[in-house]
């Protein structure tokens, strides 16, 4: 058997990811009190926390799903969503936070793939309208990564016509379709029946073998445990603890974190 | 008598292609500013929104008769000469936008936000979105409040016959008045209005069973 380390690939020094003091409340409600995040490339990050920790919003706001109202998040250099005019802050037009998002892979707990598309429609949508490919490109692309989600045979079935599971491996296959710099799973395997949790982790494990760089929010502690480098635990919008996964979650240091992880106590024995 | 009737019918078809000339643009007018109006309700400018809900909610609010007078007789005072027939359209037209406007909002309302989450996270513009996530889901949704809609503008027609628009019910009107076949006249006239939308019905009940594949 594989140890865990070495379902991990090596990663390189830059970050693409890099978060400095992101605030976001809505209303009264402060959700993100100041998260500072280095992700490098090829890295597997795990944010763990409590819900209402404010994991999904800071997911959210990487690809500027949400609007963060301090702070800074640059990919791969650029900063997010906003630029700069007369010294203030400024969101930026439409155009430039739609290019900002394609790089940017996002794949949701709910799915959200498009109804009224095959598997292969919803995937080949990006790269033809985004990336400027023709129809039969971007059918390539979306049969090539259906392909190495094991759902080759699906091409043509409507997301009524798929299970849990076999939805959210389209939604991933939709994701990297556009070639993203970063892919995002906002507790992907959540909203799956227990039976089908396997087949998406499989999915993702297989990514992380092939560097790709993700942020993952997940519950699943086991695979968290085997396939993050990196693990940060959240806490009422502020990381509070960070570090390897041995460390954080088999020697939690601060208070919080060992109330959070005696809810998954037997997983680690 | 019928041969009085079937005289008349010549009379009683250039009243339906009246109504149906009428109809037809109206349904089309009125599908247009209900799609500006609903697009622009659900993502306009904060002015835009006010100025839009004003007129769905005022024209919502009156009888489409006074509409009808209003345009007739109140155009010309204003200084702008207006035929019957235009009158007619341009009142059935701001009618039919009214309500238009928020079948198209609430069709484009009932798509879950997480459908343009998913569309703006592969990249795609506003107007991608719209053309290609949004709309093909929210039509489906439009559709049977719009075949709704467009009968009740086909039987709302009829009341052009009140500022002389010949159409099929003042066509029938004064064939009655020639020939004193009361009954089989307003029949065969009433048989030509139903002909009309149960075929429009008919037409949006198979769009819809096309659009059946679509489930959450």
């Amino acid at each position: 058997m594989r140890s865990p380390e070495q379902a991990r690939t090596p990663i390189r020094n830059e970050p693409i990811l890099r978060a400095v003091g992101v605030h976001k409340r809505f209303g009264s409600l402060e959700v993100l009190r100041g998260i500072d995040l280095d992700v490098r490339r090829g890295e597997v990050v795990a944010l763990i926390g409590a819900s209402g920790s404010g994991k999904t919003t800071f997911l959210r706001c990487i690809n500027l799903l949400e609007e963060y109202d301090a702070g800074q998040i640059f990919v791969d250099g650029e900063l997010i969503g906003y630029g700069e005019r007369d010294g203030r802050r400024e969101l930026l037009p439409e155009r430039a936070i739609t290019k900002q998002r394609a790089a940017i892979g996002i794949v949701f707990q709910s799915f959200n793939l498009f109804p009224h598309m095959t598997a292969e429609e919803n995937i080949l949508l990006g790269p033809m309208r985004v990336g400027g490919k023709s129809r039969q490109e971007a059918s390539t692309i979306a049969r090539a990564w259906l392909a190495r989600v094991g759902l080759a045979d699906k091409l043509t079935a409507h997301p009524f016509q798929l299970s849990g599971g076999q939805q959210q491996r389209v939604a991933i296959a939709r994701a990297l379709a556009m070639e993203p710099k970063l892919m995002l799973f906002d507790e992907v395997t959540s909203a799956l029946d227990p039976e089908l949790v396997g087949e998406v982790l499989a999915v993702m494990q297989d990514l992380a073998r092939i560097g790709m760089t993700m942020v993952v929010v997940s519950h699943e502690m086991l695979f968290v445990r085997e396939v993050a480098h990196r693990v940060v635990f959240m806490d009422e919008g502020r990381v509070v603890e960070e570090g390897s996964p041995h460390d954080l979650l088999i020697n939690p240091r601060s208070e919080r974190l060992k109330a959070f992880l005696s809810r998954f106590q037997g997983v680690f024995r | 008598m019928w041969l009085e009737l079937w005289t008349a019918v010549p009379a009683l078809l250039r009243g339906l292609t009246v109504t149906l000339e009428l109809s037809v643009l109206v349904i089309f007018l009125g599908s247009a500013i209900g799609y500006l109006g609903g697009l622009s309700l659900e993502y306009g400018p904060n002015l835009l929104r006010i100025w839009v809900r004003l007129y769905v909610d005022t024209v919502r609010g009156i009888p489409v008769l006074v509409l009808l007078f209003a345009v007739f007789y109140g155009l010309p005072i204003l200084g702008t000469q207006i035929g019957p027939f235009e009158a007619g359209v341009v009142a059935l037209s701001v009618f039919a936008g009214a309500h238009m406007t928020e079948v198209v909002r609430g069709g484009i309302a009932s798509i879950p936000r997480t459908q343009s989450d998913a569309a703006k996270a592969i990249g795609l513009g506003f107007w991608d979105r719209l053309r290609w996530v949004i709309l093909p889901q929210a039509i489906r949704r439009i559709l049977p409040p719009w075949v709704n809609t467009a009968v009740e503008l086909v039987k709302g027609s009829s009341l052009v016959s009140l500022i002389g628009v010949v159409e099929l019910l003042l066509a029938t009107q004064q064939v009655v008045g020639r020939t004193f076949i009361v009954i089989p006249t307003y029949t065969l006239a009433g048989l030509m209005y139903f002909t009309i939308n149960y075929t429009v019905s008919r037409l949006g009940a198979l769009l819809e069973h096309r659009y059946a594949f679509l489930r959450y």
